[in-house]
């Protein structure tokens, strides 16, 4: 089975790029534009990682971050945003998320943070098995 | 006539004048009394009816002159005394001394009551000339001893010792309405500095308020800037990757460009929020113990791949006990990078050395110099480097790329650690860069220390 990323994203060039390549490197996308319909695909279509933009339309990623953690605690979380000040990343990892990517991104560093992260997930579970 | 027995002793003669010295005449007449222990009852018979009389010859006479006697003479003691003005004279006085005045209401009534006061009684005037009161009270004891010269001569003595009341009070109120008026001046200043300090808040609010919104404008200046230049990398990087098909050499090359470009407008974005946040004193320093030699060689270890290019070489030049230096490493790395950058872009080919030196004698700082091999800078311009967006006329700028910020952020950085930041050129040989730490307190202390 492919792994499965939910894209969350609102900007329509920058959800064609990331969609393009994470397709191009054989991940199955599920795209979501703003917060509320990334937590209901979540829920609905069982991602293996989320890639999430933190300024959205409805509720704020860092909203829909708190919300998904309650729901589904296991789900790991990459922030990939253009909030680039200094004390954003803190931020973003000291709301859950797994990792931090400010934009402009190299997006090679972003599917390679998707790999390490499962491959933590599987040597985990390996373990416990 | 009262006046007219031969016994009668003189004690004392005092002026009667204002009105306001009315009570230092009757504290006199008191110590007087007092001091031939006359009973107080009789004193102050004595006393109310002289007040009134003496009121009587301010009022008519505006002054006068009081002379108190003793009688012992009689089965009796008495004090007797005689009160005399060269007023106008009072009007009507033997009507009203026979009680029959009576317009208008209240006229003449304190001369009846201290005729009434007092045993005997006799008031003449003489209209233009003057008027004069004989009076006399009976007392239950005087002290017969404190007549003799040597206790009067002393009783004088301490009457002309005897503050004047009315000065003091007079002199305590001056100070009172003194004090008061401080007060209020007091009060109208603490006013005003409340005024003032509220005016501080104000402006504290203001201002935080203004440096709020500043930052937020700059976070959202920087999302929104970021958001579409993360398209046009990306897209580059999809295009070099060649993820939808090859490109022609050419095409190659346009991307290439466009990454530059991309790259070149992050860097500015970069460089902006750096210095406005150094700007708004958003940048804190913190100092730890550095080796500052080994920072050196990590910003020279990551530059050396954009000197390779060019066949630049580039060295440190530093004594092998070389202190640690309290310093922010962070920001030190930040300038020196900045700096080793731009000797780089601006050196065709050569050398760039860095160079670390301790304080010589008397001096507090260290000098950090970047030396390059470089097209160097005309005097003119040397003052204006340090500006921000001031690089050199229009040419080398396009020429060499860069944000024209770098060395505004170096300077402020410098500035911040307590430090100074110059140049020196000569155009076709090069530059140099010189800044300088200051010294921290245990440095100079220990000179040069182990390690």
């Amino acid at each position: 089975m492919p792994i499965r990323i939910l894209l969350v994203e609102d900007t329509p060039v920058n959800m064609y790029v990331l969609q393009r390549v994470l397709r191009n490197e054989g991940f199955d996308v599920v795209e979501a534009t703003d917060g509320n319909e990334a937590i209901r695909k979540a829920e609905k279509e069982k991602p293996d990682v989320v890639l999430m933009d933190m300024r959205l339309p409805d509720i704020s990623g860092y909203e829909a971050v708190t919300i998904l953690h309650q729901k589904l605690p296991t789900l790991p979380i990459i922030a990939v945003t253009a909030d680039a000040l200094p004390g954003d990343r803190e931020w973003c990892l000291n709301l859950g998320c797994i990792d931090y990517f400010s934009k402009p991104i190299r997006y090679r560093d972003v599917i390679q943070a998707v790999y390490r992260i499962l491959k933590r997930r599987d040597d985990r579970s390996a373990i416990n098995a | 006539m009262i006046m007219d027995t031969a016994t009668a002793k003189k004690l004392y003669s005092l002026s009667v004048g204002k009105q306001s010295r009315l009570l230092t005449v009757r504290n006199k007449i008191r110590t007087i009394l007092d001091y031939l222990e006359i009973p107080r009852r009789e004193q102050n018979r004595l006393i109310i009816a002289l007040s009134e009389l003496m009121r009587n010859t301010i009022q008519y006479a505006t002054s006068g002159e009081l002379t108190l006697s003793v009688q012992t003479d009689g089965s009796k003691p008495a004090v007797t005394f005689c009160l005399s003005d060269r007023g106008p004279g009072i009007p009507h006085l033997n009507e009203i001394l026979q009680g029959a005045y009576r317009f208008p209401p209240g006229r003449g009534l304190g001369i009846l009551s201290a005729k009434r006061l007092l045993d005997e009684f006799e008031m003449q005037t003489v209209q233009g000339k003057g008027t004069k009161a004989w009076g006399r009270i009976q007392v239950g004891h005087l002290n017969e001893q404190g007549l003799d010269e040597v206790h009067l001569n002393r009783l004088h003595e301490t009457l002309s010792h005897q503050p004047d009341i009315e000065d003091l009070v007079t002199s305590l109120r001056e100070k009172e309405q003194l004090i008061e008026q401080l007060n209020r001046e007091l009060s109208v200043t603490n006013e005003g500095i409340i005024a003032l300090y509220r005016e501080i808040d104000e402006k504290n609010t203001e201002l935080s308020r203004a440096n709020q919104m500043k930052s937020a404008f700059l976070a959202n200046m920087s999302h929104e800037l970021r958001t579409p230049l993360n398209s046009i990398l990306a897209l580059s990087q999809i295009l070099v990757d060649r993820i939808d098909g090859d490109l022609t050499a050419e095409q190659e090359k346009q991307v290439g460009m466009i990454q530059a470009s991309g790259e070149q407008l992050l860097n500015l974005i970069n460089d902006i929020l750096d210095l406005s946040r150094i700007e708004a004193g958003r940048v804190r320093i913190e100092k730890r113990w550095t080796d500052l030699p080994k920072v050196v060689e990590e910003a020279i270890k990551s530059i050396e791949p954009l000197a390779r290019k060019k066949a630049i070489k580039l060295h440190l030049v530093v004594s092998k006990t070389f202190p640690k230096v309290y310093t922010d490493e962070a920001r030190v790395r930040q300038i020196l990078l900045n700096l080793l950058s731009n000797s780089v872009k601006f050196t065709p080919s050569g050398k760039i050395e860095v160079t670390l030196s301790l304080p010589r004698d008397g001096d507090q700082e260290i000098f950090v110099s970047v030396q390059d091999t470089g097209i160097g800078i005309a005097q003119k311009n040397l003052v204006y480097i340090f500006e921000p967006f001031h690089q050199i006329d229009s040419t080398p700028a396009r020429k060499y790329g860069g944000t024209g910020l770098g060395l505004s952020i170096c300077k402020q950085l410098v500035e911040l650690m307590g430090g100074r930041i110059w140049a020196n050129s000569e155009v076709g040989r090069g530059s140099t860069f010189t800044f300088t730490l200051p010294m921290a307190e245990a440095n100079i202390n220990t000179k040069i220390h182990e390690d």
